[in-house]
């Protein structure tokens, strides 16, 4: 599990977003807006009811006015457009009271096991203002500018399991809707996008009057809700192993079972080439002005057509014809490509595939205890096993170790530093296992190998944190990036990738190699427009004639 | 004012971090406070008191040394590193029971008897001057509070598993226990510069201009 491949992940079958829909729509959830308290400029607050099966959600909106200055998509900003908590059950006027007291301070206020989840968003100024410009006018929006961009608003933060105090994910694990993980916070986006269609139209009539008009439903659809994500998620999946581990060991158990088929029938062919020919129109929407990721786009289309192309050569219907395409994608295709290929290849086969997302939270909520009867044998085995690419690098090598993840004072966000060239590194986080892996060895080759890991840590405490990731490995083999995630030529965008293409995210946007915009939900039914027959391909535009 | 866990959780991994373990200890830190606060104990006090004593010292001076009882060179054992000994040398205590001399902070230590009982399969005593407590792994039985220092701790297998305490889903810290940790937590951040505010996180001039 390389950086460049983890940085060249789509959406699947398996992403939370699609689970989510999946399951609001066979399970027939019910959602109804109880309260929409708004000026005409659209400050004010909402209330949106969920009812699932066994339970209701609420989602509390605040809508402010946020002078254009204070409008910033960074951690350390203090006011937004739109702030947003997901409560359990349905607010009285007291809970109402408490989160408006709280939730437009953010990280900043303080949240009770009533809260699932709290959130933050922006107006897209570029496309806010033409939009409802433009419904006032009772003209529609230029679909160019819509396409551009793809969202009126976009989301800074989600904060969810046990932030500022809200409900730890433990507590909620048991029930259905959130077993899968990031359900909750999957929802409260889902919930948003409503709102702000929602209140973009309710801005639009308050100045037009009889003239506005509403927004296009299928024009609505399209729009998404924008993402802004940093540097903040990147050391997730470093930090949460065992859990990331279980989401890549998913997937890929999905595509060993789809690769086990061994005929394909006419109907998995057709649905397979229809979301093969909707990619298409996604890469050819998929604007980034990021050079890295713009040849990536280029090549990914090419791709397509070279799948498209091998498909019409070599009729695939028998002989494990998924096997056969992916094995040929290994050398045809670029690592994009090839992701691509493995998350459309999943599409046909619902009943063999979705089953797995319920393999993909962690149980274990990451804990892991060391087993201390290990022999150092078997640790160094191990260790070689999974850290090999670490033991051929030259620590020693200024170039790998020239960055240093830390957080800062201010607001506790996460950041990179240059450790050659900032006082940063006596405040360096855990997030070099290879380097620390390299560490831990050089000191277990001095032991003897029948010697256990109880004794050898009793003596090196300083490794403990590295063995233990050790060991995790031994029954989580995706458990650890095999890379270097300290060298200069590091880009952490590759690591937001991975974690975001499991939420579902499209139109992956780098701004720089460490902060990246995407488009959630983009293409999905609305509350109320959801149902079993639309659930699944929302994700993929339509092929427009 | 009631935490969440993972709010005692990460004061824990951050305080332990910022007072001087190695992060692995501080894992353990983590870990045994969200244990505690999952049985309705808030640890915070004594994780306060523990910091506060090993802050700036040899940690060698607080870790057991084995033995016949396993006990600190430098007089009084820290929990977190006893623990960590203790449920990594679990499988002993299926052939005698582990004693320990003079611990500091003790009711850090049960969480580390809890993973050794659940990594043996069988429940554990943890015997004091003057009480005891019981524990699965999952449950605990302790009906006393634990003063600041023991002078020494048996750990044996046992048979019995008496009443356990109610599980709970929040904890309540004592605010200014909690403060104490606060500022040993505040030693793993960065002061902010202006360099690491513009460039650390990525940003450039004009990132939010759509």
């Amino acid at each position: 599990m390389r950086l460049a491949r983890l940085g060249s992940m789509h959406q699947s079958r398996l992403s939370f977003m699609r689970i989510l829909t999946r399951r609001m729509a066979c399970e027939n959830w019910k959602f109804s807006r109880t309260a929409f308290d708004m000026d005409e400029k659209g400050i004010g607050r909402a209330i949106y009811r969920v009812d699932c099966p066994q339970r209701t959600y609420s989602l509390v909106a605040f809508s402010h006015d946020l002078p254009d200055e204070m409008r910033s998509d960074r951690v350390i900003a203090e006011a937004w457009d739109a702030t947003f908590a997901l409560l359990d059950g349905v607010p009285d006027e007291t809970d109402v009271e408490r989160l408006e007291a709280n939730v437009p301070l953010q990280e900043a206020g303080r949240y009770s096991e009533r809260e699932l989840v709290v959130s933050r968003a922006n107006r897209s100024s570029r496309l806010w203002e033409h939009v409802a410009a433009a419904l006032a006018a009772g003209m529609q929006p230029d679909a160019e500018q819509l396409n551009a961009v793809g969202y009126l608003m976009r989301t800074t933060a989600v904060y969810g399991s046990g932030k500022f105090g809200a409900v730890d994910y433990a507590c909620v694990r048991e029930r259905p809707e959130f077993a899968a993980p990031f359900q909750a916070e999957m929802l409260i986006v889902y919930l948003i996008r409503a709102f702000v269609l929602d209140l973009v139209e309710h801005v639009a009539r308050c100045r037009g009057g009889k003239q506005a008009v509403p927004l296009n439903r299928d024009t609505a659809r399209k729009l998404g809700i924008g993402n802004a994500t940093g540097l903040g998620m990147a050391p997730f999946i470093v930090n949460h192993a065992a859990l990331f581990n279980n989401w890549i060991a998913a997937r890929e158990e999905a595509i060993r079972r789809v690769r086990s088929v061994p005929t394909a029938t006419e109907a998995e062919l057709a649905l397979f080439f229809d979301r093969l020919q909707r990619s298409e129109v996604m890469v050819r929407e998929w604007c980034s002005g990021h050079p890295v990721q713009r040849s990536k786009v280029e090549r990914l289309q090419l791709d397509l057509q070279l799948i498209k192309a091998r498909i019409e050569d070599c009729p695939i219907g028998e002989h494990c014809p998924w096997d056969r395409l992916v094995e040929w994608s290994e050398a045809a295709l670029s690592e994009e490509g090839q992701e691509c290929l493995t998350s459309l290849i999943l599409e046909p086969y619902g009943t063999i595939v979705d089953e797995l997302s319920e393999r993909m939270a962690d149980p274990d909520d990451g804990d892991f205890r060391i087993d201390g009867s290990m022999s150092l044998a078997e640790t160094c085995r191990l260790l070689r096993g999974h850290y090999g690419w670490a033991l051929e690098i030259d620590w020693t090598v200024p170039e790998e170790t020239a960055r240093a993840w830390y957080i800062s004072e201010e607001k506790l966000e996460p950041r990179l530093g240059e450790r050659h060239e900032e006082d940063i590194a006596e405040f360096e986080q855990p997030l070099s296992p290879g380097r620390d892996a390299a560490r831990a060895y050089a000191d277990l080759e001095r032991w003897s190998p029948g010697e256990q890991v109880a004794a050898f840590l009793l003596k090196h405490p300083e490794h403990r944190h590295v063995i233990r990731r050790v060991q995790v490995c031994r029954t989580a083999p995706y458990a650890e990036i095999h890379d270097n995630t300290i060298s200069a030529s590091m880009l952490p965008i590759d690591m937001l990738r991975a974690k975001l293409s499991f939420f579902g995210a499209t139109h992956f946007d780098p701004k720089s190699d460490r902060w990246v915009r995407i488009r959630m939900y983009a293409g999905a039914p609305y509350p109320g427009e959801l149902d079993p027959g639309n659930c699944e391909d929302w994700i993929y535009p339509e092929v427009v004639a | 004012m009631s935490r969440s866990l993972y709010e005692v959780e990460t004061i824990a991994w951050k305080a332990a971090r910022g007072a001087g373990y190695p992060w692995g200890i501080a894992e353990e830190a983590a870990s045994a406070m969200r244990w505690l606060a999952g049985r309705g104990i808030d640890g915070c006090p004594q994780l306060a008191s523990l910091l506060e004593r090993t802050d700036g010292s040899n940690l060698d001076d607080w870790s057991p040394d084995p033995g016949e009882i396993w006990s600190a060179p430098g007089g009084a054992l820290c929990p977190l590193l006893a623990g960590a000994a203790l449920s990594d040398h679990a499988r002993r205590l299926q052939q005698c029971p582990l004693e320990f001399g003079r611990l500091a902070s003790p009711v850090l230590f049960l969480p580390f008897a809890g993973w050794a009982a659940a990594r043996i399969g069988a429940s554990l005593q943890v015997s004091w001057s003057g009480g005891s407590s019981f524990t699965d792994g999952v449950r605990l039985a302790l009906q006393v509070d634990l003063g600041q220092e023991f002078d020494g701790m048996l750990v044996a297998v046992s048979g019995e598993m008496p009443e356990a305490r109610v599980g709970a889903g929040r904890a309540f810290p004592d605010s200014r226990a909690w403060d104490r940790l606060g500022g040993f937590a505040r030693r793993v951040h960065a002061p902010a510069s202006e360099t690491s505010r513009r460039f650390g996180a990525g940003a450039v001039d004009g990132i939010d201009d759509d």
